[in-house]
């Protein structure tokens, strides 16, 4: 939050549709100044067009998006403080890289010197430099994600917009390439709003997350807070793993279906209703006795070794399909076809509607 | 690598402004004005009379549809019609094979480079092809010459002013049209397709019959269309490569215009050559509807 | 389709002889118009130059030429004008499948009927035959070849870089100059060079919209017609090379320039090879 409380960005109701097809469906979300902000969610949630109507290429079909208070309203993008770092770049092939960088200052009417020192500032911020002569189709991928950044922070505006940064990246770039962006955008000092459907980009990156799915905005916290308590069934799937088994809420805890009353915290959730219990695979051990802990039993289907990990898959009880528990290395393990229980402390499992 | 590219691929949402439409506006008001309104024009002059002098007379009368059918008339069509055929068979034997071969050489540059040399003839000027002809066959001309003092004749070829030479001329004048339909559909042939049916039992010419042929409809008829209908309407050919002495509706147009001057017969002699035209485009929109629906794109 | 068996020899002479059969009439005209012979002689009486300067000095060709030409530039302006409008209406803001095939009409109409048609419809309209009449005859199928070839260029093209433009700050008239023109510009150039040509070898339709007025075709009909002289050899030269010139340059022209970013390993050995002493 800026400094004094107020969000850069506040989106209200925002709703798109586009025949019959709801895009976004009443969105709210507030973006704080100088945030890393992402818009996290499948394809087709409506990340992408919330985006877009942000900077100004699609009209919602109600609500509004303020920027500093100011509704945006039908504004055109090119009469918004805000810039946007297209997927494919959207480099201007016939341009140099100097020209490309360029060519949104040159639109705003400054004197040469002044537009000449922005440009250079830019390109050694982003280390584009040594190549400014050259043309897009001489730069590798990485480069030419440079030249598209540089292109939109010269304009110096309020909030960048980036959809998919890192999508069109090798693995390895992609790494170097998250490291950079928050390096870029401590040093700029602008509010980043990113579109992404990588969880591990956006919770590696981002300060807060929008998780966004059918258009609906489902969570909105910090990546520590999405993954350790996340307040619904799809963000708990999508971010991380999680292990769910179905049940119905009773007094202190949850009858799991064919397996029986487990101790959970069931507070909030009214008695009967249907509710999924959530265990993280690290939260959970496995062991031969059934022990104090909330726990399930089941069979040891397989134990893999996986790098630092030990993953353990049980067979649980009821037919809830395969628990997988992680644990680090020299952790005792049980060998496959053994009977045991999975069990878990009971502040550590999460208790989630089931619509 | 992937999102980039589909990024791109999605198609861009319509945006449905007027303003964007506008931009077919004015190729499609000359359309109506200077194609549209002049075609109608004539369609309607087939109903008028002919005026003294020239000109129209805006007298109703199915005079001239009766006058189109007259024997003389519609020999004259015929003759066009059996000719414009013969050009199109034969450009399909001859272009056939060499787009065959054009398709099957395995670098594509050397593709182009063939595709470009068949296509240079093409875009020079019709009339000084033609006219090259005549330099061709005449008596005294390059061939016969040649020939002559080869010793494998003794007399001169009658090669020129015959149907022989307006087939000819024909030919060489929309050969590149065949070729370049069939290239297209047989590039997009997938080879393995014709090496299934060898490999149930197909003969080559079997297979090429029953599989291949079928499978580049599209482009066959396309070729064909585009060198029947030019070859149809066409009139220097017959009268530079004929001698004047074969006409066919083409040049009985040109009469009718230039020296009978009469108009609406003029009229409906080329609304006979539009309505051959448009029963052929209709064909081609089957057979590419067709085609389309088990999956070829022609 | 490209990976074949060897090819008969069969084949291989049957394209020679098609390619001969192609270029041969050329050839000799080429050859003719050489040819030091008083009148249409074919054979060889030596290398002359002279029915060239003799077509030059001809003032009923030059004229010709001159009417030829300036019809060409404005028929190129027009079509290149109107059919590049058009290819971007067809291709952004319609999906019919009519208008997309209603494009090519004007080219399927056989150039007899469109003459007439066209000869008709100005007698009507008491506009007089002239270069302003062919103009605008030409320019009715122009419209549909440029709008053709611009397409073609239109297919693949990024949108992106024009929102981009948007975004930056360039309002969206001067982003279509300053973005989309220069980068589909290779395809509007091949369209006026193929318009170009067109209209300066096309017949027919000049010959029943002229009037009075003569343009090159017309001229070298007459000259087939009534008066053969071997001057009709260097004309037809002339022709020749100057259109085949200009395809030429438009093939060369739209070439599609296709070459996949570059990896970085791929860019640093270049950088690499750049600082080296060559």
């Amino acid at each position: 939050m800026s400094d004094d409380g107020a969000p850069v960005i506040r989106i209200e109701g925002a709703t798109k549709r586009f025949g019959d097809v709801v895009a976004l469906d009443d969105v709210s979300i507030d973006i704080g100044e100088n945030e890393f902000f992402a818009l996290l969610g499948p394809s087709g949630c409506g990340k992408t067009t919330l985006l877009r109507s942000i900077g100004g290429f699609e009209q919602l079909s109600s609500g509004r998006i303020l920027l500093d208070g100011v509704d945006l309203g039908h504004a055109r993008p090119y009469d918004r403080p805000v810039n946007m770092m297209f997927q494919s770049y959207a480099l201007f092939p016939h341009m140099t890289v100097r020209d490309n960088v360029a060519y949104g200052v040159k639109a705003e009417k400054l004197d040469k010197e002044e537009v000449a020192a922005r440009v250079d500032g830019v390109l050694r911020t982003v280390d584009l430099e040594p190549l400014a002569d050259r043309r897009p189709h001489q730069l590798s991928g990485g480069q030419r994600q440079r030249v598209a950044l540089a292109r939109a922070i010269v304009k110096r505006p309020r909030v960048l917009l980036l959809d998919e940064p890192l999508a069109a990246l090798d693995r390895k770039l992609r790494q170097e390439m998250q490291i950079e962006l928050k390096r870029l955008q401590h040093e700029v000092g602008l509010t980043f709003i990113v579109v992404t459907h990588d969880q591990e980009e956006a919770m590696s990156m981002a300060d807060r997350i929008a998780v966004l799915h059918a258009g609906r905005v489902l969570q909105v916290a910090t990546p520590q807070e999405l993954y350790a308590r996340p307040t619904d069934h799809f963000v708990a799937a999508f971010i991380g793993k999680m292990n769910f088994l179905p049940g119905r809420v009773v007094t202190g805890g949850v009858d799991v279906d064919r397996v029986g009353v487990v101790g959970a915290s069931v507070n909030g959730h009214l008695e009967g209703a249907d509710v999924w219990l959530a265990v993280r695979p690290e939260n959970a051990r496995v062991s031969s006795d059934e022990g104090t802990d909330p726990s399930v039993g089941g069979v040891v289907e397989a134990v893999a070794f996986v790098g630092a990990q030990v993953h353990t898959h049980v067979a649980l009880d009821g037919g809830h399909g395969t628990f997988v528990v992680t644990s680090p290395p020299g952790a005792t393990t049980a060998s496959a076809g053994t009977r045991a229980y999975v069990s878990w402390s009971p502040d550590a499992a999460l208790v989630l509607s089931r619509p | 690598m992937v999102d980039a590219g589909a990024a791109i691929a999605a198609p861009a949402p319509l945006r449905r402004s007027w303003r964007g439409r506008l931009t077919m506006a004015p190729a499609f008001l000359w359309w109506v004005v200077f194609l549209f309104a002049p075609l109608a024009l004539i369609l309607v002059s087939s109903f008028f009379k002919r005026g003294p002098f020239g000109g129209v007379v805006y007298e109703l009368t199915g005079a001239n549809f009766s006058r189109a059918t007259d024997p003389l008339y519609l020999s004259v069509l015929w003759y066009s019609v059996r000719m414009a055929f013969l050009a199109t068979l034969i450009c399909f034997l001859i272009g056939y094979p060499a787009a065959w071969f054009i398709a099957t050489r395995p670098s594509a540059r050397v593709r182009n480079a063939l595709l470009v040399l068949v296509i240079l003839p093409f875009w020079t000027n019709f009339l000084i092809r033609t006219y090259s002809w005549i330099v061709l066959l005449n008596r005294g001309g390059v061939i016969n010459r040649t020939l002559i003092s080869a010793g494998v004749i003794d007399q001169p070829l009658p090669l020129l002013y015959n149907d022989f030479a307006i087939v000819l001329g024909l030919v060489y004048g929309y050969l590149p049209l065949m070729i370049l339909p069939l290239y297209a559909s047989l590039e997009r042939l997938n080879p393995e397709v014709l090496e299934a049916a060898e490999d149930l039992g197909s003969r080559p010419f079997r297979a090429l019959r029953t599989v291949t042929l079928p499978l580049i409809a599209p482009g066959i008829v396309a070729g064909c269309v585009f060198v029947f209908v030019p070859s149809l309407g066409n009139f220097p050919v017959p009268q530079l490569l004929g001698g004047g002495r074969r006409i066919m509706i083409g040049n009985l147009i040109n009469q009718q215009f230039l020296d009978a001057r009469d108009w609406p017969f003029g009229s409906t002699l080329a609304l006979l050559v539009m309505a051959i035209l448009l029963v052929l485009l209709v064909f081609q929109s089957r057979v590419l509807r067709r085609s389309r629906e088990i999956g070829i794109d022609g | 389709m490209a990976e074949r068996r060897r090819t008969s020899a069969w084949l291989r002479v049957f394209m020679g002889v098609v390619f001969v059969f192609l270029y041969l009439p050329l050839i000799v005209l080429v050859a003719l118009s050489f040819n030091d012979a008083q009148r249409s002689v074919v054979s060889w009486q030596g290398f002359s130059v002279r029915w060239y300067g003799e077509m030059v000095r001809d003032e009923a060709i030059l004229g010709a030429v001159g009417t030829t030409l300036t019809i060409a530039v404005v028929v190129t302006v027009i079509a290149v004008v109107v059919g590049t409008l058009l290819a971007l209406g067809l291709e952004r803001y319609t999906r019919s499948s009519v208008l997309d095939g209603a494009v090519y009409f004007p080219i399927l109409v056989p150039d007899i009927v469109l003459g007439i048609a066209l000869l008709s419809f100005y007698s009507i309209i008491h506009l007089s035959l002239g270069i302003r009449s062919i103009v605008i005859a030409h320019s009715v199928w122009g419209i549909a070849f440029a709008a053709a070839i611009v397409r073609t260029r239109l297919r693949g093209f990024d949108r992106s870089i024009e929102e981009a433009s948007l975004d930056l700050g360039v309002k969206e008239i001067p982003t279509f100059f300053r973005i989309t023109l220069p980068v589909i510009w290779p395809g509007v150039l091949a369209a006026a060079l193929v318009v170009f040509t067109l209209s300066i070898d096309e017949f027919v339709i000049a010959y029943f919209t002229a009037g009075q007025t003569v343009t090159f075709p017309i001229q070298v009909y007459s000259m087939i017609r009534f008066g053969v002289t071997p001057v009709i050899n260097a004309v037809a030269t002339v022709m020749l090379a100057f259109s085949m010139l200009l395809i030429v340059g438009a093939l060369l022209v739209s070439r599609p320039r296709n070459a996949p970013a570059p990896t970085e390993d791929e860019v640093e050995a270049e950088a690499e090879e750049e600082l080296m002493p060559a």
